[in-house]
């Protein structure tokens, strides 16, 4: 009685607690379960970081023994729009996850962000799972079920949204450029008119010219920092359920 | 003017600007509300499509119950549209029972030609169909969450002190809300179709 009851404790873990949700780190590949060995994660990472940085799309592949008391597909979509996966204005990130088979069924999800739902039609999604995934799940091959799902995925999102398209689409258009080096150049003339004609030549000036220059850096740095090395961060794609899932 | 008269048209303007911008965030709250109605109402559209292709697969097993067929035609006839202006607590529980009917005759039909015709599961079109029945009730789930959460943010906007006046004053009135009706909050699996 006692022995059973501890074992009940035991499987209600955090995963399965009502609204469970990982909290956001920066990287894309989570294994929650164990089940991937510290080379094939790290390859996996690399993989799709590497991918992020040549194409936007941006991939997260979660191995989970739970989700949080919902079932598989509210999980992905929840996950895919609480994190922001894919790039703000494209959406075009992708979340796969995995409930390796234990005592109960094994489960997947690919989950498409808004911008990808075109690129990845539900029944495509399904065919790779049906066809690619689960033959290699059922032979325990995790690493190479993803491995197998990614070769047909990554293609796909690259001939749909490139980087060139991404940075088109992030760049600022001339119209808000030629605004923005009016409003500084009308904000330099008031400065100097203050300074004419306040007359006195204190620190007081000074300290306001340096504190426009500050702020400009200080927004320079968080729009471009982390382009470089690994993951970036993620963009704030949103998710409206399309994608499929399956169970082995 | 005295100076009197001043602070008044003064405390006057503070209060018309401050009238003026908590109406335009009622406004903006509502507007996000409808247009996450809008998609609420384009993923119940897909249900509808999708009864289309059911009555298709049923047709294609040839071998079907005229009477199922003519139930789901009928629940689909009877699935209305919603006007955004129109998003009280009891038309939205009428549209989405209307909805939910359609989608449970639909379902019948299906199970009760597979029952005749077992072969069926094993073909293309049906395989097909079972993805986009799924992908339907994700999206529908994603797209009722939503709108739940944005009626939500208005919802509260225009009950709570001070805004709760301007809300009266340019009379808008809440909105309601989706509630999970029996197995909705979870998609229907395929197995359930069988």
């Amino acid at each position: 009685m006692l022995l059973t009851a501890t074992f009940a404790a035991y499987a209600q873990s955090q995963y399965d607690e009502t609204g469970w949700l990982p909290s956001k780190e920066d990287h894309l590949v989570y294994d929650y379960y164990g089940i991937l060995s510290d080379t094939e994660k790290q390859q996996l990472e690399e993989r799709l970081v590497a991918f992020d940085d040549s194409t936007s799309n941006q991939i997260v592949v979660m191995f989970t023994p739970g989700f949080g008391g919902r079932d598989i597909s509210s999980f992905a979509f929840e996950l895919g729009d609480e994190w922001g996966i894919g790039q703000n204005k494209l959406s075009n990130g992708v979340v796969i996850v995995v409930k390796p088979k234990d005592q109960t069924d094994g489960q997947v999800e690919i989950a498409t962000g808004l911008g990808l739902e075109g690129a990845l039609p539900d029944i495509f999604c399904k065919r790779i799972i049906e066809d690619v995934m689960i033959p290699h799940f059922r032979d325990n091959d995790y690493y190479g079920a993803v491995c197998a799902a990614l070769d047909i995925i990554l293609p796909v999102c690259a001939g749909e949204y490139s980087y060139s398209q991404y940075k088109e689409d992030n760049s600022m258009s001339l119209g808000s450029l030629v605004l923005a080096i009016f409003i500084v150049a009308a904000i330099f003339w008031l400065v100097y008119k203050l300074d004419k004609s306040s007359g006195s030549h204190g620190g007081g000036h000074g300290g306001t010219y340096y504190g426009g220059n500050t702020r400009m850096s200080s927004w320079g740095g968080t729009s471009w920092s982390g382009s470089s090395g690994g993951f970036g961060g993620f963009g704030g794609g949103s998710f409206g359920g399309g994608g499929a899932s399956g169970r082995w | 003017m005295k100076k009197s008269t001043w602070i008044i048209l003064g405390i006057i303007a503070i209060v018309a600007i401050w009238a003026v911008s908590a109406n335009n965030k009622i406004n903006v709250k509502q507007e996000n509300a409808t247009s996450k109605w809008a998609d609420v109402q384009a993923d119940y559209q897909r249900r509808k499509d999708l009864v289309e292709q059911a009555i298709n697969v049923v047709k294609g097993a040839g071998n079907y119950e005229a009477g199922t067929l003519e139930a789901v035609i009928k629940a689909r006839n009877n699935a209305p549209q919603l006007d955004a202006n129109d998003l009280s607590e009891e038309n939205i529980a009428k549209f989405q029972n209307a909805y939910d009917k359609m989608a449970q005759e639909m379902t019948r039909a299906i199970n009760v030609t597979v029952e005749r015709y077992p072969e069926l599961t094993a073909t293309k079109n049906y395989q097909e169909f079972q993805a986009q029945i799924e992908g339907c009730e994700n999206r529908i789930n994603v797209s009722r969450k939503k709108f739940n959460e944005a009626v939500q943010a208005y919802n509260t906007t225009i009950r709570i002190f001070p805004t709760s006046l301007i809300a009266s004053i340019f009379g808008h009135k809440p909105m309601g809300y989706f509630s999970a009706s029996e197995g909705a909050d979870e998609a229907p699996s395929t197995e359930a179709l069988l």
